[in-house]
């Protein structure tokens, strides 16, 4: 892989990655720094990647990196923190809805565990569909769609408390 | 409530919705990263080992579709760097045959291939900018944006400080929060907690006198003096956390050698400093 290759590479794939890794972790900063990091990775190893199966272990590398990051250092899912209005081209009444659903979100998705979490985010922020869910996190679409239904069910019974 | 039980009930179902309307806020662009990654991969060379059955044409598929990609992306994504490093001085000529001269660590960055189509340059530190006559030129820091058509100003852009001089021409000022000033001759404009503050019939030698290799602190906090010190004499300065914000106004020449000026700083500041070693100095209350 030349440089120029890697930088195609980066450019196709990077900003995915460091999305996924801040929906596991809630943390740009550890959101940047691992994606960065993967990255280095697959350049290190390059001559042993065949190219059509780098994108799941780009995937498979950043949440590596992530578990043994996590494991190190607990942190609790600061998302919302980082998570603002787009002002562009939208009124102050819908800022005021938005941040009022950012703020229920934000209790319920503090609680919920990190599987469902992460797979509830992927669906409906990141807006992939199950078969990808299941190809980012290596689990069969069966899986996803249960992480899911138990993602839904929690945040409809925390919010009848 | 009603209104309460419409939001609850959205949670699960319009999350979709409320997702789209939101984005992530980055410390760091897409850009930036690369940057830091291209330095690190030059320290570290990849692999050097080639498999004997690598696949000539995959190969030579994956060179074309990558060579036409990094064409596109070439004329977008090539930019130039300009950097001073400390105690460095230099002029950096545009395309155009518009001039920047830099202070000491200051970077600008611009790129070559738009030019033509966009007269843009992403600007931090302080430099004086003379201007070629033509369409709109665009400085932009990190805490605010400055736009002209033809004309001399200074800008210093350092940590959360953001100042313009205006020497001739016409320059409008922007700061992040979308406030904008129209600067004309003789106006200096300084971000003063998020907001722009503007002075008119400012003396704007004051502002290039680091050109001339002169000091110019007027009321400026502690922390930018041994700063812009740092910066001139290629030193690192310590100094208490509660000396930061102290202030301190002076102007004069700057002398040869590092120990000069603090000597001159310390003194009118009740402080000592202590050479720590070549290059460090640690500077502490006098007492």
């Amino acid at each position: 892989m030349t440089q120029q290759e890697f930088k195609v590479l980066f450019e196709n794939h990077f900003a995915d990655v460091r999305k996924y890794v801040f929906y596991r972790s809630g943390d740009t900063d550890v959101a940047t720094d691992i994606a960065q990091e993967t990255f280095l990775k697959i350049w290190e190893k390059q001559n042993s990647i065949q190219p059509e199966k780098v994108k799941g272990l780009l995937y498979k590398i950043a949440g590596d990196l992530y578990i043994s990051h996590y494991r190190k250092e607990k942190r609790s899912f600061r998302f919302f923190n980082s998570f603002v209005f787009e002002n562009e081209s939208q009124s102050p009444e819908e800022e005021m809805t938005f941040n009022q659903l950012k703020e229920n979100y934000s209790n319920s998705l503090e609680k919920m565990n990190e599987k469902q979490r992460t797979v509830f985010l992927l669906s409906r922020a990141e807006n992939l569909k199950y078969t990808e869910i299941a190809e980012v996190l290596g689990i069969s679409v069966k899986a996803v769609e249960k992480r899911m239904k138990n993602a839904l069910n929690h945040l409809r019974n925390i919010l009848k408390q | 409530m009603n209104d309460k039980n419409l939001h609850i009930t959205s949670l699960e179902e319009n999350s979709n919705d409320f997702f789209s309307k939101g984005k992530i806020a980055w410390e760091k662009t897409e850009t930036e990263v690369w940057t830091e990654l291209e330095r690190k991969i030059r320290e570290k060379p990849a692999g050097k080992s080639v498999s004997i059955y690598s696949n000539i044409l995959k190969l030579s598929v994956a060179a074309v579709f990558a060579i036409l990609v990094g064409l596109s992306g070439f004329t977008f994504f090539y930019t130039k760097t300009i950097k001073t490093l400390p105690g460095e001085k230099i002029i950096a000529e545009l395309p155009d045959g518009s001039t920047v001269e830099l202070n000491s660590v200051s970077t600008i960055k611009y790129y070559p291939l738009k030019w033509k189509f966009q007269r843009k340059v992403q600007f931090e530190g302080e430099g004086y900018f003379k201007v070629a006559k033509g369409k709109k030129f665009e400085v932009v820091s990190e805490n605010g944006k400055t736009q002209v058509l033809g004309t001399s100003f200074n800008i210093y852009a350092r940590e959360s400080n953001y100042r313009v001089t205006c020497f001739t021409g016409k320059v409008k000022v922007l700061s992040n929060s979308d406030e904008s000033v129209l600067l004309e001759p003789n106006n200096h404009v300084e971000l003063e907690n998020g907001r722009l503050v503007m002075k008119t019939n400012y003396k704007t030698e004051k502002a290039v006198d680091w050109k001339m290799d002169r000091f110019d602190f007027a009321g400026r906090s502690l922390n930018e003096v041994f700063s812009e010190i740092e910066r001139q004499f290629a030193v690192k300065i310590q100094f208490q956390n509660e000396l930061k914000n102290r202030s301190f106004s002076s102007n004069f020449a700057k002398p040869g050698n590092v120990e000069e000026v603090l000597d001159y700083v310390c003194k009118s500041m009740q402080l000592k400093y202590i050479k720590q070693s070549d290059n460090s100095y640690l500077i502490v209350k006098n007492n």
